[in-house]
């Protein structure tokens, strides 16, 4: 694919925050979250659904969120993810982090995210 | 629409991989929803799949990292007939721990009874072992035996002692003993202080060999020499090290100082190690004692008693120096004479050689022994409730224990489970009866009477707890092993029907003849533990009840201790000032003093040569213990006059000598006229009278008393007034206070303390009791037998009444159709009731009678303990049989009502 690491590891943590903040309005399954993310970066950060699972199961994993299966009436059997506690402090930090990334590369570049 | 799942397995399985289905699912999810957003958008069918397949395609790259965390909850394993042995125990026990938390109401009654049951045998287990099994803490401790003597079979006036004669005898180069020591008793004596301030301690008078008898050297200095203690040697003593730390601070120059005793200096030559205590625990000095010989420098007889003790040479039986030491004794100076004072008899000298041990602990052993053996009838007991809980338990579980059968459990499978169940409980019981009896040992020393020997040795060690875990062990065996048992007569489809109780079922049958064979076990028990207690009961009633001879309630007694440099005259002149006082006090009735009082019977014997009462012309010597009173101590003890009358005022030093004597006196030595009858004053050990030469007259007669707690001797006794006696014969002469009041004797100890500080202040009243307090702490001994075993007895009876209670109400409930059918064809009430009585006094009989007859047997044992009642009492054993029928029936009555209210509708349509 031609990434430089610098690349994977900041798309890697992007796509985290990402998930970790749309799960933080309510829980939501695979699909919704890797269409919202499309939707709401207007199709800047194409998010491979292929890269979608293993993150949500790594964020499992450690915690950060937690998965369970709902059926509703008339609706198809799916697997909905919410936020843990942890894994709210931790959007809080990533939150931090980006906020002074961005904030340094304003000064230094005249770079200002929205 | 294409099956998503097989496309995503697939395209998973080209990449060598195998999707958990939870992330199958998942993905599937996924497709489809795509798949239909791609529809709703109106993408082609033929673009619709391609896009979704590329998602695939694209999973299928990333299917490394989608492994999933195990997420299902892991499927219930079947239990397996053949599991490894320690996991199949682990998940027994797992699954007892369930069980007993959903109902852990049986959990804690079974753990509380298995602990009382474990607490009651292992605390008694470490007195028996402290006390009975210890070594004592001497080296070699073993070969150490105590020596007494007999002479015509009658033991010395002080119990356990030999006299001079004997001693010097066997102690020049003996064969068969390597060392020869002797003690005498403890004494209390007043030490000064380096501060000044006068305490009292414990000293004990000691030959120079008993220290290598007993194998000890000191910490500091050196132990006494040989020639040390005799007359003309400087005082000398060796300190215990609880008076080195106490008064000398630890000092290490503390050999060679002076420690003022009685007035009397005295160099300490040595400290004793710590764990040193000879003959007792309260000793805190001892000074030389060198054993006199057999005349005295006047030519007359010397007859001196006191404790002795030998190191036997290795290899050499208690028999050997048995023989060795009465042929030596009887080969000695003839000592008939003081003899007779000192035993009461001049036959032959026997000497018994016991090892020290036994002979410390002889008083205790059968009261210990017969506790130790309630304590296991009352874990009998205790297991025997619990085996009979089981069994219930185990048919309640029958249903539960046939389908885990069904489901292929093997029976050593149940079994197994059974047994683990009972193990929880039993270790759990073992544990609280550990820790329970750790506490008990603790608060031991201050339940125990103060001479009850060797309870420094009480203590909880391994072989307690050793004891508790068998205990524990053997509890949780036959506890499981009863319902495993029981599982014999398991039949599957019995216990499987919806009908498996009416027609009755084999195990229940089988579990409900056991029970009853458990609870007549129970009752057998019971029967057993009650005649013990209720025989200890009654001797000690007895012992208190008696009549002693004397009044002791309302009565003050105390020692006021002179200093040995205080002359008799002196002496005497602070205690009738203290009597005067006393007098004038309001609320006193009488006081007065003596040489001695009853439970305090010490020294006082006197020999008199005089006519035989049956023939003038026969001399016999006349042995009694001589008490010298003052003249209010019969109103003051209020002794009973038989005759004549008591001492007074006017038998003063110028009028002629007279005593009153006792009852025994006047029987064994008196003609038919007592009164007014003369004793010669013929006395080889010489008289202690100001007046020597007159006759003495017998003035009065009084009724025998009782000197020791649980003993009457039938001792003559003769009482003299203070003013006849000649104080040089009263040196050591140490006076008990006797004060009679109308009140509450206890209201007037400060008054009494206050007079004796201002009346004789350099002495500190000592051993300040009520009469009443002497004789309950003689009494001391028995009534804890009586009280532990009562405990015993009452707990045993409990657990059987539960047991009755429990297999009735079983019975009950499983006969419950049976009832209702006969309450339909038209048995009455009281039929029903007599259904139920039937069973249990069936069962209650046979338990009665085996009881009773293994009590029968039992009981000899008691013998030596029991005073005023025999160990086959005729009404203790109707008492008992009578208790245990009362404890039956009331037993019945809740499961009787239970039969008598069925409703026969109901009944009949019970399961």
């Amino acid at each position: 694919m031609g990434t430089t690491p610098l690349e994977r590891e900041l798309k890697r943590g992007s796509t985290e925050v990402l998930i970790l903040a749309l799960l933080d309005e309510r829980e939501r399954h695979g699909y919704d979250i890797s269409k919202l993310i499309d939707e709401r970066s207007g199709g800047t950060i194409t998010f491979h659904t292929a890269s979608l699972y293993p993150t949500l199961y790594r964020l499992e994993e450690k915690g950060l969120i937690a998965g369970r299966w709902v059926e509703k009436a008339g609706q198809r059997r799916r697997r909905y993810y919410k936020v843990t506690s942890t894994g709210r402090q931790m959007l809080r930090k990533q939150r931090g982090i980006w906020e002074t990334f961005f904030a340094a590369l304003n000064r230094v570049a005249g770079i200002s995210h929205a | 629409m294409p099956d998503w799942r097989r496309r995503i397995r697939e395209s998973f399985a080209s990449s060598g991989h195998d999707p958990d289905i939870d992330v199958v699912e998942e993905l599937n999810a996924h497709a489809e929803a795509a798949h239909e957003q791609a529809h709703t958008e109106g993408v082609p069918e033929d673009d619709a799949i391609a896009l979704v397949e590329r998602l695939v395609l694209g999973w299928s790259r990333d299917a490394a990292y989608l492994g999933h965390p195990d997420r299902r909850p892991p499927a219930p394993v079947p239990p397996s007939t053949d599991t490894g042995l320690l996991s199949g125990v682990a998940h027994d026990l797992g699954y007892a721990v369930r069980l007993h938390c959903r109902r852990p109401a049986f959990a804690i009654v079974a753990i509380v009874t298995l602990t009382l049951g474990v607490a009651a045998v292992t605390t008694i287990w470490s007195v028996v072992h402290g006390v009975l099994l210890q070594p004592l803490p001497w080296p070699e401790a073993d070969r150490i035996v105590r020596i007494t003597e007999t002479r015509a079979g009658r033991s010395a006036r002080v119990r356990g002692t030999m006299m001079n004669g004997s001693y010097h005898a066997w102690a020049e180069q003996p064969q068969t003993i390597e060392m020869l020591g002797g003690w005498m008793r403890p004494t209390q004596w007043t030490m000064t202080t380096r501060g000044g301030e006068p305490v009292r301690i414990t000293v004990v008078q000691i030959t120079s060999t008993a220290f290598s008898v007993l194998g000890v050297q000191p910490l500091l200095g050196r132990t006494f020499r040989e020639d040390e203690g005799g007359p003309g040697q400087p005082a000398v003593a060796l300190i215990s090290y609880g008076v080195w730390q106490e008064h000398y601070g630890g000092s290490a120059d503390v050999v060679g100082n002076v420690l003022q005793v009685d007035g009397t200096p005295h160099t300490i030559v040595g400290v004793m190690d710590r764990g040193v205590a000879f003959p007792d625990r309260t000793v805190q000095a001892w000074t030389p004692f060198r054993i006199p010989g057999t005349v005295a420098a006047n030519g007359a007889q010397v007859g001196v008693i006191f404790q002795a003790m030998a190191r036997l040479r290795p290899g050499v039986e208690v028999k050997q120096a048995e023989a060795e030491a009465t042929t030596r004794a009887r080969s000695g100076p003839d000592a008939s004479a003081v003899a007779l004072a000192m035993f009461g008899a001049k036959g032959p000298v026997d000497v018994q050689v016991t090892p020290l041990k036994d002979s410390i602990v002889a008083d205790v052993r059968p009261a210990l022994l017969v506790l130790l053996a309630s304590g296991g009838l009352l874990f009998a007991a205790a297991i025997a409730n619990l085996a009979s809980l089981q069994l219930a338990r185990a048919t309640a579980r029958r249903r539960e224990l046939a389908i885990r059968s069904a489901l292929g459990a093997g029976r050593r499978r149940l079994a197994r489970q059974l047994l683990a169940d009972s193990i929880l409980l039993s270790l759990c019981g073992g544990i609280g009866g550990s820790i329970l009896a750790c506490t008990l040992c603790r608060l031991l020393p201050a339940w125990l009477p103060g001479d009850f020997p060797r309870q420094e040795a009480i203590a909880v060690d391994g072989s307690t707890l050793w004891l508790a875990l068998a205990l524990a062990a053997v509890a949780g065996l036959l506890c499981g092993a009863a319902p495993a048992w029981s599982l014999r007569q398991l039949k599957l489809t019995e216990a499987l029907a919806e009908d498996g109780g009416a027609a009755g079922s084999s195990m229940r049958q089988s579990v409900a003849r056991s029970r009853a064979t458990i609870v007549a076990g129970q009752i057998a028990t019971s029967c057993v533990m009650l005649v013990g207690a209720i025989l200890l009961s009654r001797s000690f009633v007895s012992l208190a009840r008696i009549d002693r001879g004397y009044d002791a309630a309302g009565v003050i007694t105390a020692q006021l201790p002179f200093s040995l440099t205080d002359s008799f005259e002196s002496r005497r002149r602070d205690v009738d000032a203290l009597m005067v006082r006393l007098h004038r006090r309001p609320g006193v009735i009488q006081a007065a003093y003596s040489t001695s009082l009853p439970l305090l019977s010490v020294g006082g014997s006197v020999v008199y040569r005089m006519p035989s009462p049956s023939d003038a012309g026969v001399e016999i010597d006349a042995q009694a213990l001589q008490r010298i009173v003052s003249a209010g101590y019969f109103s003051a003890m209020r002794l009973r006059v038989v005759g004549g009358r008591v001492l007074n005022e006017n038998d003063g030093p110028s009028s002629p000598p007279v005593v009153v004597v006792n009852r025994s006196f006047a029987a064994k030595y008196l003609g038919p006229h007592p009164i007014g009858a003369y004793i010669p004053q013929k006395s080889p050990a010489g008289s202690r009278f100001l007046d020597v030469n007159t006759p003495i007259e017998v003035v009065g007669i009084v009724e025998d008393t009782w000197q020791d707690g649980i003993e009457f001797s039938g001792q003559p006794e003769m009482f003299s007034a203070f003013a006849q006696i000649d104080g040089t014969t009263m040196r050591a002469f140490q006076p008990f206070l006797i004060v009679r009041t109308a009140n509450d004797p206890t209201s007037h100890l400060a008054d009494l303390r206050r007079l004796v500080k201002e009346e004789v202040p350099t002495s500190p009243l000592e051993s300040v009791m009520t009469m009443d307090e002497r004789l309950a702490n003689s009494l001391a001994r028995p009534r804890l037998y009586a009280t532990v075993l009562t405990m015993f007895a009452g707990f045993t009876v409990l657990l059987t009444a539960i047991g009755l209670f429990g297999m009735l109400a079983y019975t009950v409930a499983m006969r419950t159709r049976e009832i209702g059918v006969r309450t339909a064809i038209g048995a009455q009430t009281r039929d029903v009731v007599w259904l139920v009585l039937r069973q249990a006094l069936a069962v209650a009989a046979s338990g009665i009678a085996i009881g009773l007859v293994v009590a029968w047997i039992a009981s000899r044992y008691l013998g030596t303990v029991l005073y005023g009642v025999t160990p086959h009492d005729a009404l203790t054993f109707a008492t008992v049989a009578a208790i245990v029928l009362l404890v039956a029936l009331a037993a019945c009555v809740v499961p009787a009502r239970r039969a008598a209210r069925l409703s026969p509708l109901i009944a009949l349509r019970h399961t």
